[in-house]
């Protein structure tokens, strides 16, 4: 006689929040009238302890909140600029490394050999990745451009040798890198006084290159790179 | 009982500082969570209670929400409390009254509608306390606090569909207790509302 489910009394599948209501005369309305009958005197004795609390917390917590969100925000910015910092700088160069870039858009002596990364890329045999400077005939493997005919007549050969270029060029880079501590100029304007008081006759102009290219940011190469082409 | 302020409003303007506010807000809950925590920890209510409301005072003006959450929020804050006590007493929470004495007072040898009309709210939540752990919690937070399913699931780590079958279920062995004419035929042992709990 007292199902639940008999009257239909509960709303069991209440999906709404809605209070849970019984019908009056079930067996339980009484109980829960009595459950939630409104707060006794001894229920409510420490309503005077929980508002001193609320005074209390009330009339602190202001400034305290305010002293560590400021100290908090100054650290966090000084943080996020130091992180920032950080990764412009590694990632940049490692980026400028990974892909040739820090060879630069300038073109060298021999002005017929364009060093966008992209041209490599092309069947044009001639076009070894760099100029043959005098000096680099030290190296023996970057003067393996002198048989362009091998690499060219496969095209998974040449994708390789492409592969080797882009790499050697990229431990150029890295060591063009070094030598260029000393010089913040490499404006490709100022390359005639270079060639007046630069590097030694035996150096050839592998120095001056990178005393030229290296010393910049790939985030600043890029735009240099832009204006040189357009002056170019 | 009936309050002519808008609950929410309360709310609001206990969190931007208002005694007065907070005065009424406690008067709204406290009975509530005072009869839950006595479900929970016994004899041990008032003192978690005074613990929970502390917590409420300090945190209001983070809390985002309007009254229902909030019941919600001071519901959960004080379980958090109880769970903390039990903890540290490492023990498990006991019903604070057996059925036994439950059943004398409220019904002695008179009839069962007899029974219902002299039942008082502590022999209520005592016989809310007696339920299964997790029967006992859906019954008070949906029926004393006043929560939904969903927020009852939250509090207590469930389904909103297990909080509702714990609370259906827990109705009706409510209801066939309530129901016999004579003492319940329970065993000697009052079974905890946290049985399970550890």
């Amino acid at each position: 006689m007292t199902s639940l489910e008999g009257g239909g009394g509960m709303d069991r599948d209440d999906e709404h929040g809605r209070p849970i209501v019984l019908p009056p005369g079930h067996p339980l309305s009484e109980l829960l009238a009595a459950v939630t009958a409104p707060g006794a005197t001894h229920e409510l004795a420490g309503e005077d302890a929980a508002v001193a609390a609320f005074r209390a917390t009330r009339t602190r917590t202001p400034v305290r909140a305010r002293r560590g969100s400021w100290v908090g925000r100054l650290l966090t910015l000084k943080v996020a600029a130091a992180a920032v910092a950080t990764m412009v700088t590694v990632g940049g160069m490692a980026l400028a490394t990974r892909t040739g870039a820090l060879n630069g858009p300038v073109a060298p002596a021999a002005s017929t050999v364009s060093v966008d990364p992209a041209t490599p890329a092309t069947p044009a045999p001639a076009a070894s990745p760099r100029p043959g400077p005098p000096a680099a005939t030290a190296n023996p493997r970057r003067s393996g451009s002198a048989a362009p005919s091998r690499t060219s007549a496969c095209p998974s050969a040449r994708a390789w040798d492409d592969r080797r270029r882009y790499r050697d060029r990229g431990k150029r880079a890295c060591r063009d890198v070094r030598p260029s501590g000393r010089s913040g100029q490499h404006s490709p304007h100022r390359r005639g006084a270079y060639r007046a008081d630069g590097p030694a006759p035996g150096e050839s102009d592998l120095g001056e290159r990178a005393v030229r290219r290296a010393p910049r940011p790939a985030l600043f190469r890029a735009r240099r790179g832009t204006a040189d082409a357009r002056t170019a | 009982m009936v309050a002519p302020e808008d609950p929410d409003a309360m709310v609001r303007a206990a969190q931007s500082g208002g005694e007065d506010a907070f005065r009424w807000l406690y008067r709204r809950q406290q009975p509530a969570l005072l009869r839950y925590l006595r479900v929970l920890v016994g004899d041990d209510a008032e003192d978690v209670a005074s613990e929970a409301w502390l917590q409420i005072a300090r945190d209001l003006r983070s809390f985002t929400g309007d009254w229902d959450g909030f019941r919600g929020w001071t519901a959960t804050i004080a379980r958090h409390r109880a769970m903390d006590l039990l903890r540290a007493q490492r023990r498990r929470p006991q019903a604070h009254a057996p059925v036994e004495q439950l059943v004398q007072v409220s019904g002695g040898d008179d009839t069962a509608d007899r029974a219902l009309e002299l039942m008082t709210t502590d022999a209520a939540v005592a016989l809310i306390a007696s339920l299964p752990q997790e029967m006992a919690e859906a019954v008070m937070l949906r029926v004393v606090v006043g929560l939904d399913a969903r927020s009852t699931g939250e509090i207590l780590g469930r389904q909103p569909g297990a909080v509702r079958t714990a609370a259906y279920r827990g109705l009706r062995q409510l209801a066939q207790r309530m129901a016999q004419p004579r003492p319940v035929p329970v065993t000697s042992s009052p079974s905890p509302a946290l049985k399970e709990w550890r």
